[in-house]
């Protein structure tokens, strides 16, 4: 009946929430305090979770099912029922925007999740090896980051067709190279300090260099920057459901709801402003929240206290 | 030269710094007082931490703003109370009557500026009817007064193209360019190598006396303050222990901290403690013919090592000897198979590791461990020292078998660090305790010889101390082999039974300690001994210093590679390599056609004044 996926099948994982920061090694109680003192870090904090758990619980929250059409109840007002009205079909635009949190946040997160891990993995592997293995990966890398992002997801998209899963495929396939080349300059710094050198001096092995020495100092930049980089994902989401080329309807995903209600921007401008007003709110909390990471994790200013 | 006036220049009365941290506040100055007359040096003397780098920044004003630390007392400088300055009369004051020389010039001169156009900066923030040419031409004076040779040639040159020595030249430039009454350096020659150093304070010393300026000495080294300074202040946690002349400080100490200050500084005027002699046996380490190139990002090839022999007895400390840039560290990485050499053999217990690989590499890296110069930089940060020093066990894979956690607690106790810190944080640890942790990681695999690079260059003399005399225990309760790198001579002098002399990439003298340090024959190392600050202000400055700073090693002079730098240069020395051999009227190898133990001449021109850098 309905075109979702099991709630469990979409983890909401939110990159530099508590969870993340937990697996840095390191005093972990630390960085998060100073997160949360940050006033403008923990709004950012409030906003992803309370966004979080409306995704999550969207099947409790949801006055409707979001995909049933009434005919009667079109393009009405805000009234108890339906307190932000119904779309062109009737479907109870609340529900739509709960359950459309599902897809645009699971699906950006999911995606960063992803792109994360390639772009370390990448990048670990340019900048520890150098050489060719560096040239041959770098020049991907630059190929990729030499066209705007949009134009290469929808030639992604264009090529795979439509659909939900094929724009997920298209960002992770584009959006690994900036990953992979902050990485890598961080590996490759990383790689001439004294302590990675006293660990090749003990004949530690190449992987146990590169996990265990190298990785965990170079994990921080990279939860800021995804953390900065999910309201990018969001973005592009939003985009090609608004070019028709994401989640079909009547699929809730919100760049398809401003998508089908631009016919009526005239008549009921409402009903592209609440997903507009979602999708902002957003971008803004996970905005917020990697800058407040930026600072927290910041190893000035652990070291400054 | 020492003013007896009765109104100090700076006089600062019952400073107290105090900081605001989240964990609460730390008082890092507790009520100084110190006074500097005209044309008077006064050192202020202390270990890292004891506030005399504080009360000198709290003094002009360079101290973080209020919420973070608050300053109370008085700093008068010609009777104006500094603190109570405004921050436009305190810009009006600095550069002009305060001339300010920081410790480290790689990082306190502008990396994308022109060296000149700072210096010429300098003037022009004080004199705004300067035109920019007039001030250029007074920038290129005042580097030929501090040292800088042809500086007219220098001057699209920016500061990574400058050598530390240079750099700091060019720091002391800035400070004396607006002629101020008072100059302030803050650990001028820490980072400097002794040649440097000594060089650096001749400079300091003229550029003082030309201007007539008081001059306050900040440092950790006593040796530098017996050099420089007339009076002296003595700092232990924030407060003033001892304030005497220097003469009565060395002659006679009065605090205790002073004396733990005086004892710990190694000297080569101490009799030493007799060595255990070292046993008839097959050098546990052999360096045969060993050179290292590699090519120059610049251009051209570094020979970084070019031909050095050298063996390790077991149970002996050799100290290996050199200035920055010598190619000491890279023999170092050489011996632990981090560098590859492109000749030459190292054997380990008589079998060639050179080309060593798979377990046999193995077998090597657990016999044979490094200690690194840079506590800060050696251990990784996102490890527990307990991780750090468990890391050797974990990659031999025999953490479990050597016994865990209860291993790495002996290996912690054996460096006298508390086991039960493992789980902290190396940003948990002071200088000294990270290098003790350093020591403990060298260790775990119970190895036969270790390697110490610089091991504690980068400590304060009291810590240096502290972690020599640790080594030196472990090396008797273990029966260690060490190889021992510095550039400070006196230190190596404590340490070590035999001594090799290192000269861009080659070994110039090598010999028992009594040989190098009581019969040097190369005039590189009877120039590398005259220039170790000598803890006697009451016979300063009669000695010869060594001109300029180590020729390119990309392109070393032909023959002789000191003969740039030698007082006995001849035309032959340009002409033939001198081999590494004893010579008539010596009992060990030196390098030099003219190898004798007379003392070399007085190089040509004053010293320090035209150093002929390549």
């Amino acid at each position: 009946m309905t075109a979702l996926p099991a709630a469990t099948a979409l983890p909401l994982d939110l990159p530099g929430g508590p969870g993340v920061a937990q697996d840095l090694v390191g005093p972990v109680h630390r960085p998060v305090r100073t997160l949360l003192r940050d006033p403008l870090a923990a709004s950012g904090l409030a906003i992803v979770v309370i966004l979080g758990l409306a995704a999550v619980f969207a099947p409790l929250l949801a006055p409707h099912d979001p995909t049933v059409v009434d005919a009667t109840g079109r393009l009405a007002g805000s009234s108890r029922d339906h307190p932000l009205g119904t779309d062109e079909l009737g479907r109870d635009v609340l529900s739509r925007l709960l359950f459309g949190a599902r897809w645009s946040l699971g699906i950006a997160c999911l995606a960063t999740a992803v792109v994360t891990v390639v772009g370390i993995a990448v990048g670990l592997l340019a900048g520890f090896y150098g050489g060719l293995v560096d040239s041959i990966l770098m020049r991907i890398v630059d190929v990729l980051l030499a066209f705007p992002p949009l134009l290469l997801y929808l030639a992604v998209v264009g090529t795979l067709g439509p659909g939900i899963r094929n724009v997920f495929l298209a960002l992770i396939a584009i959006s690994w190279a900036q990953y992979a080349r902050v990485v890598r300059g961080l590996v490759v710094s990383a790689r001439r300090r004294d302590y990675v050198t006293a660990a090749v001096a003990l004949g530690a092995s190449g992987r146990r260099l590169m996990l265990r020495h190298i990785l965990p100092n170079v994990v921080s930049p990279v939860v800021v920057l995804a953390s900065l980089q999910v309201g990018g994902m969001i973005l592009a989401l939003a985009a090609l459901g608004f070019f028709g080329l994401g989640a079909q309807p009547p699929t809730p995903e919100w760049g398809t709801m401003i998508n089908q209600s631009r016919l009526f921007l005239q008549s009921e401008p409402t009903l592209m402003a609440y997903p507009g007003l979602a999708i902002s709110l957003a971008v803004l909390g996970f905005n917020l929240l990697g800058d407040g990471l930026r600072d927290a994790l910041d190893p000035r200013s652990r070291k400054a206290r | 030269m020492r003013a007896a006036g009765a109104t100090p220049l700076l006089s600062v009365r019952d400073l107290v710094v105090e900081f605001h941290a989240r964990s609460g506040v730390v008082r890092a100055v507790d009520g100084i007082d110190l006074d500097v007359h005209p044309g008077e040096t006064l050192g202020v003397v202390g270990e890292s931490g004891s506030g005399k780098t504080v009360s000198m920044l709290a003094a002009v004003g360079l101290l973080p703003a209020a919420p973070y630390c608050t300053v109370r007392g008085q700093v008068l400088l010609n009777g104006r109370d500094l603190l109570t300055l405004s921050t436009r009369d305190l810009r009006a004051l600095r550069g002009r009557e305060i001339g300010m020389i920081f410790q480290d010039p790689m990082t306190s001169l502008h990396p994308s500026f022109r060296v000149v156009d700072q210096v010429a900066e300098a003037l022009l923030v004080h004199d705004s009817a300067l035109a920019d040419r007039q001030a250029r031409t007074r920038a290129l004076e005042l580097l030929e007064r501090v040292g800088v040779a042809r500086p007219d040639r220098r001057v699209r040159d920016y500061p990574h193209q400058w050598s530390g020595g240079m750099r700091q030249r060019a720091m002391i430039a800035i400070a004396i360019a607006n002629d101020p009454p008072l100059l302030i350096a803050d650990e001028p020659t820490t980072a400097l190598d002794v040649t440097i150093q000594a060089q650096i304070l001749d400079v300091l010393r003229r550029a003082r006396d030309e201007l007539g300026a008081a001059a306050v000495l900040i440092t950790h080294d006593l040796g530098v303050v017996a050099e420089l300074a007339d009076r002296v202040s003595v700092l232990q946690s924030g407060r003033v222990v001892e304030s005497a002349t220097v003469e009565e400080v060395f002659a006679a100490p009065r605090h205790p901290h002073t004396i733990t200050l005086l004892d710990a500084l190694p000297r080569l005027d101490r009799p030493l403690a007799e060595r255990r002699p070292v046993a008839e046996a097959p050098p546990v380490l052999e360096v045969e013919d060993v050179a290292v190139h590699y090519a120059n990002p610049g251009g051209g090839v570094v020979r970084a090592v070019d031909g050095v022999s050298l063996s390790l007895l077991p149970g002996e400390t050799l100290g290996l000897v050199g200035e920055s840039g010598c190619g000491k560290s890279t023999l170092a990485r050489t011996i632990v198979r981090l560098v590859d050499p492109q000749a030459g053999r190292v054997r380990f217990g008589g079998r060639d590791i050179t080309r060593a690989r798979g377990r046999a590499l193995r077998g090597v890296r657990r016999a044979l461990a490094m200690v690194f110069q840079d506590p800060y930089a050696s251990l990784n940060p996102r490890m527990t020292v307990g991780e750090i020093v468990a890391a050797p066990l974990r990659i031999a894979g025999c953490y479990r078998s050597s016994g865990g956690r209860r291993r790495v607690a002996e290996l912690l106790d054996m460096v006298r660090l508390d086991p039960a810190s493992a789980d902290r944080l190396p940003s948990d640890f002071s200088g000294g305790q990270r290098q003790r942790v350093g020591i403990a990681r060298a260790l775990a695999l119970s190895p036969r010889v270790l390697v110490l690079d610089e091991p504690v260059s980068s400590l304060d003399v009291s810590i240096q101390a502290q972690v020599v005399g640790l080594l030196d225990q472990l090396q008797r309760e273990l029966g260690l082999t060490y190889l021992f790198i510095s550039h400070d001579l006196s230190l190596v002098r404590q340490i070590s039974d035999r001594v090799a002399v290192m000269y861009l990439g080659k070994i110039v003298e090598l010999g028992t300690r009594e040989q190098v340090y009581e019969r040097p024959t190369h005039p590189y190392t009877q120039s590398l001994l005259a220039a170790v600050p000598s803890p006697h202000p009451e016979r300063r400055s009669s000695r010869t210093l060594l001109v300029g700073e180590v020729a390119d090693p990309t392109d070393p002079p032909s023959g002789c590679r000191f003969r740039t730098r030698c007082a006995k240069a001849a035309p032959e020395c340009a002409e033939e390599v001198p081999a590494l051999v004893v010579r008539e009227g010596s009992d060990h190898p030196s390098a030099c056609h003219f190898a004798s133990t007379a003392p070399p001449g007085s190089p040509a021109g004053t010293s320090g004044s035209t150093p002929d850098a390549g």
